[in-house]
């Protein structure tokens, strides 16, 4: 049997004027499609439904056999490689997880190795690192039949699955689609950092532009036909929408949406005045008025933030400072998204939200203005000012018009795959 | 007592009641020369309900199920699978006609016409058993198999299964219980319809029962008739078991949620 592509680290995929027509009369699903993926990045192909973003990648480990143009995996190309083979170095995540629910999530992770008949030691070990690496105690699951397991649960053992042969890519079909809005967040941001660790070349497919955002390296948003209607990095396509297809899929809100692209860590924290209970009063109000702050911040005996106490407060020297003020109401760490930090902001009702190490102690504060500044950094024209002059339909009329259309297509388009592939298994 | 053990140890209590009883019947009755030949044969003085005769029908009998069983599952998964296969799917009508031909066809006739094909050979019984029995092994083999999820069959293909690896590893476990679902019905089918083997000279308990009734000796018709449904009933039951326990573990409702 030959070696497809070598497993462990990423390689590039390229696709070249990539062409899919399920029937010769019929417009094509996917048209003349050319793109570079980098090793190791998360490459997102965002679009409407039956825009072809999903049959583009399905091309990709061949379960759609492009009509023309070439896909070169790691250098090398998809064609000319046994398709089974070439499968199984190809990690594949659909949406519902996909779980064969006769064997248990042990067997299901161990499918791919046992077929590339990797020795029962190997796959044992390699299966304890999946395990560990999806966040999932193997002693409680490894036994357990995908019907009884939560769907979030599911989806990371499909994710544990897809990784199990150490493929170097990774295709994921709308993987967290189906599952509710808090688990899907908390399984994008542990895609996140699996990724760090295993550094895959991931195509991932969804609807969802957000998503997009939050999870791509570089974001590729389709039109119908899967033509690009633009690529970049996910502020690039907020911060400058190429055209009014991509400012209506992007929706409301860009900029807003943009917060979710900068965390605490690519801010300079300010220096805020701290004190603790039994500190030195004058020195505090002395800084306050330095700083020309109204506030200072209470910090307990491990520099954890407790309360803001207002100048005047100060001024009353209080013997015991933990009962004036008003208390903390959130924190932030260096991960939190601006987008997070400004709810905080907003919520306590100060415009600043202390920021804190992961024992809970005092680093610096953050301030709205400083949330506001760093929207204008990456910024060009605020959207609003790029509309055309033509007569602007609203987003939903758009989008909405865009949907119909496609999942009609969509419809027909599946219903002509089943039956070419009817066809070509008669042959 | 739970539903499941009510299903598990009922029928048996009631089988045994039944042959007990049946036992105690056929004593009781007065059994002339021509029902002791019929039940013991014409070596014997006396008879009961399970002499020399009739163990020897019963035998024939379990022998006419069990190869004709072994057969239908040997034609009716295969040609199911085949029908499900995407190059096949043609073939799906022309098969399900035949098979549904031969079970509406009734047994007797399929039994007279084979005869008068093939003359009295052994395995003419066998035939029409077969014809009469192998439609619902196909047809629930062709339903089980389509029923499973087409996006599990793609995750599958995916991962780099070939379409064989697909079909034993995917497609024929999760059909399994929808197919053994249809090899129970075959062979109830087929516990009742060798009774009829007795015409082409086949044996079996249909012998016993034919000799009841054309001797009109009603307690040799009765044991005949009466062990004929019980056999049935028991094979019901062990067929049940069986389905119980051989789906895969994963789809089983015990498995526990």
């Amino acid at each position: 049997m030959e070696e497809a592509i070598a497993s462990g680290g990423a390689v590039e995929i390229d696709l070249q004027s990539v062409t899919k027509r399920y029937a010769a009369d019929a417009p094509p699903a996917v048209e003349e499609f050319s793109l570079t993926i980098p090793a190791g990045e998360i490459v997102v192909f965002v679009g409407p439904s039956g825009c072809g973003k999903t049959t583009t990648m399905r091309m990709i480990n061949r379960l759609v056999k492009p009509t023309s143009g070439r896909i070169m995996i790691g250098g090398r190309d998809a064609a000319e490689m046994k398709t089974d083979v070439l499968r199984r170095h190809i990690g594949y995540v659909v949406q519902q997880a996909g779980l064969l629910p006769h064997l248990t999530v042990r067997q299901n992770i161990e499918t791919v190795p046992r077929l590339l008949k990797w020795d029962r030691k190997r796959i044992r070990e390699r299966t304890s690192e999946l395990f560990d690496l999806v966040g999932m105690e193997e002693e409680e699951f490894a036994g357990r039949y995908p019907r009884e397991l939560s769907g979030g649960q599911q989806q990371r053992v499909g994710v544990a699955r897809a990784l199990a042969a150490d493929p170097p890519i990774l295709l994921m079909d709308e993987p967290f689609g189906a599952l509710d809005p808090i688990t899907r967040d908390r399984l994008q941001s542990e895609l996140l950092k699996i990724q760090r660790r295993v550094r895959k070349t991931i195509v991932f497919v969804t609807h969802d532009i957000d998503e997009a955002i939050k999870l791509g390296d570089r974001v590729v948003v389709l039109q119908e036909r899967s033509r690009i209607a633009q690529q970049g990095a996910p502020d690039e396509i907020l911060a400058e929408p190429a055209n009014r297809y991509v400012r209506a899929f992007i929706g409301g809100g860009a900029a807003v949406k943009r917060l979710h692209l900068v965390r605490i860590e690519d801010l300079e924290l300010r220096p805020y005045p701290t004190f603790a209970a039994g500190d030195d009063y004058d020195a505090v109000i002395r800084e306050v008025d330095e700083l020309r702050l109204d506030y200072a911040l209470l910090l307990d005996g491990r520099r954890r933030p407790l309360r803001w106490l207002h100048r005047d407060e100060l001024e009353d020297r209080p013997t015991d400072p933990v009962s004036e003020g008003q208390p903390v109401a959130g924190v932030v760490t260096a991960t939190t998204t601006l987008h997070d930090a400004m709810d905080e902001m907003l919520s306590s009702g100060t415009g600043i939200v202390p920021a804190v190490d992961d024992g809970g102690g005092f680093l610096g504060a953050v301030r709205l203005d400083q949330v506001t500044a760093a929207l204008e950094e990456t910024h060009v024209t605020p959207v609003a000012e790029q509309a055309d002059a033509a007569p602007v339909r609203t987003v939903a009329e758009i989008t909405g018009e865009i949907d119909r259309r496609d999942i009609e297509a969509e419809q027909a388009r599946q219903d002509a795959e089943r039956d070419v592939e009817r066809g070509e298994a008669t042959a | 007592m739970s539903p499941a053990a009510r299903q598990l140890l009922l029928p048996p209590l009631a089988i045994v009641l039944v042959l007990v009883g049946l036992y105690f019947w056929v004593d009781g009755q007065e059994l002339d020369r021509i029902a002791v030949n019929a039940l013991a044969g014409e070596d014997a003085d006396s008879a009961h309900a399970y002499s020399h005769n009739v163990l020897v029908a019963i035998g024939e009998h379990l022998r006419l199920v069990g190869i004709s069983a072994v057969i239908v599952l040997l034609i009716g998964i295969p040609i199911g699978i085949l029908v499900t296969r995407p190059g096949a799917r043609g073939l799906a009508p022309v098969v399900s006609a035949l098979a549904n031909a031969g079970q509406a066809a009734p047994v007797i006739g399929i039994l007279v016409l084979a005869v008068a094909v093939f003359g009295l050979k052994s395995w003419v019984p066998y035939l029409a058993l077969v014809v009469y029995s192998v439609l619902p092994v196909m047809r629930n083999t062709v339903e089980g198999v389509r029923a499973v999820d087409p996006a599990l069959i793609d995750a599958a293909r995916g991962q780099g299964l070939s379409r064989m690896q697909v079909l034993r590893r995917v497609e024929l476990p999760l059909a399994v219980p929808v197919i053994l679902a249809g090899v129970r019905t075959a062979l109830i089918l087929l516990v009742g319809t060798a009774t009829l083997a007795t015409f082409v000279d086949g044996g079996g308990l249909g012998d016993i029962i034919n000799d009841g009734i054309k001797n009109q000796r009603i307690p040799v018709m009765i044991d005949g008739a009466v062990l004929a449904a019980t056999l049935a009933v028991t094979i019901d039951w062990i067929a049940g078991i069986a389905e119980r326990y051989l789906a895969p573990r994963g789809l089983r409702q015990e498995a526990g949620a």
